[in-house]
């Protein structure tokens, strides 16, 4: 091994990397708003009755969460304009796909949320003349907001980490930067590396938002 | 016959192609205290569900004050468990509210109150469950027996006209068994509240329940008045059950 590590470079490089970040979270945390809101749509269609739609619930989470992201990336990008002429900046392609996978994924999160809290809760509010939909919104969701928070966690982790595959359509976030360097400076190890340390820096501190949040939780489950 | 408050005919439950009571019929006074007993799995606590539509039955029918409760619609039935309290053997308190929260909930959002009558009635009937100091406590602070008198008053917020209980005192410890016996007796003698309790607590039995129905292999085995029931039970089951409670 006579790698010599030139760490150095990225004391001028940095601040161009770290440039990228804008992109990131535009990516990153626009796709966990709309994971949001798709999952939350998906996961009580699937806590309800209607057959029909629970089977288009199953078929979307099945889909998305199994396609692999490069592929489903590649295809809102390049396919889509060619079949039904509907084309996409790079950011655009790049929320919409990581936004379908992570619904899918928030889904799940949020179905075993609201089946975590028992069925006594809900006899206990139907027993005093609550209806469905008001034991849902009194009881079931205001628990099942903090049985939801760990796993939903690991879903917008996924999201964020996965903003590093959108440079295939060419998103201008840090992971593209660092490749772009790497032509410019032939120095891979050290730029890969000084975008790996700023995701984890990220992703870290939005995680130790998240641990925050379940915290404000003043009472324990019984 | 004005004083009957439900009225069972012909009554069958079944989960799937299993029947777990089959064509009981009984009545329920105004102000009468109904006890029901049977080993377990007997399906007196399915047969307590059926009484406020929480289970729905497939053959015969319930009234309620005259409502049928066979085939009646979401929205009936709602009306109906608003006059209708329920207590259950794990309290199955709202752990993210309050003591205060869980029992000013239904009143607020159901009957229409202001927070600070809700509240005042809650005050209220946390002095005759004795707890007014966990007012503002979360459930997971209070103890069993506390826990249990909290979701007895938060059924009486409703001001309701028949309180069901399903085993109220089987998961707790003998001195807070005491607690929440002590309060369902207040209930009887001041309140003179229609109640139908499902429990095994004998020597209470004795004290409170005014009629015991016993409950084996999907039928009513025995109903009889509760002096004559633990002393001079006329079926040889009953006598089978009793020794086999008494046991214990």
């Amino acid at each position: 091994m006579n790698y010599e590590f030139q760490f150095g470079i990225l004391k001028e490089y940095a601040p161009y990397l770290a440039g990228g970040l804008g992109y990131t979270c535009m990516v990153g945390f626009g796709s966990i708003l709309f994971s949001i809101i798709i999952g939350l749509f998906f996961a009580s269609i699937q806590i309800s009755n209607n057959k029909i739609l629970k089977v288009i619930a199953l078929i979307y989470i099945d889909i998305f969460r199994t396609v692999p992201l490069v592929c489903l990336m590649i295809w809102i990008h390049y396919v889509m304009p060619i079949i039904f002429g509907l084309s996409f900046t790079p950011t655009q392609s790049a929320i919409i796909a990581l936004s379908l996978n992570g619904g899918a994924l928030a889904c799940e999160a949020f179905r075993g949320g609201l089946e975590a809290i028992p069925s006594t809760q809900s006899q206990a509010s139907l027993s005093l003349g609550f209806s469905r939909i008001d034991t849902l919104r009194y009881v079931i969701i205001p628990q099942a907001i903090y049985s939801t928070l760990p796993p939903l966690t690991n879903v917008f982790i996924t999201n964020l980490k996965n903003v590093t595959v959108t440079m295939i359509v060419s998103v201008p976030e840090v992971m593209f930067r660092a490749q772009e360097l790497t032509v410019l400076t032939f120095r891979p190890l050290e730029l890969y590396t000084g975008a790996a340390i700023i995701y984890i820096l990220l992703i870290a501190l939005f995680s130790y938002g998240m641990r925050g949040v379940e915290k404000l939780r003043k009472w324990e489950p019984i | 016959m004005e004083d009957v408050f439900i009225k069972a005919r012909n009554l069958t439950k079944k989960y799937g192609e299993t029947t777990i009571l089959e064509n009981i019929s009984f009545d329920i006074r105004k102000g009468e205290v109904l006890v029901l007993c049977g080993p377990s799995g007997c399906g007196k606590s399915t047969l307590l569900r059926c009484l406020n539509g929480l289970e729905t039955i497939q053959d015969g029918q319930i009234y309620v004050d005259n409502i049928a409760l066979r085939g009646a619609t979401q929205k009936e039935l709602k009306k109906l468990r608003l006059r209708v309290g329920m207590v259950f053997q794990m309290f199955n308190l709202f752990p993210h509210m309050t003591t205060l929260k869980n029992i000013t909930l239904a009143p607020m959002k159901l009957l229409g109150k202001s927070q600070k009558e809700a509240k005042e009635e809650a005050m209220n009937l946390l002095d005759i469950v004795g707890i007014t100091d966990k007012a503002d406590e979360y459930p997971c602070a209070l103890s069993g027996g506390q826990r249990q008198r909290v979701a007895i008053a938060r059924a009486l917020a409703m001001k309701p006209d028949l309180m069901l209980f399903d085993e109220p005192t089987s998961a707790l410890d003998p001195e807070m068994k005491e607690e929440v016996l002590n309060v369902i007796e207040r209930l009887r003698t001041e309140e003179k509240m229609t109640m139908v309790l499902v429990t095994h607590e004998i020597n209470f039995v004795k004290n409170v329940g005014d009629r015991v129905m016993m409950i084996e292999d999907r039928e009513i085995v025995e109903e009889n008045d509760a002096k004559n029931f633990f002393e001079n039970p006329k079926e040889e089951r009953t006598r089978h059950f009793l020794k086999a409670i008494t046991d214990l």
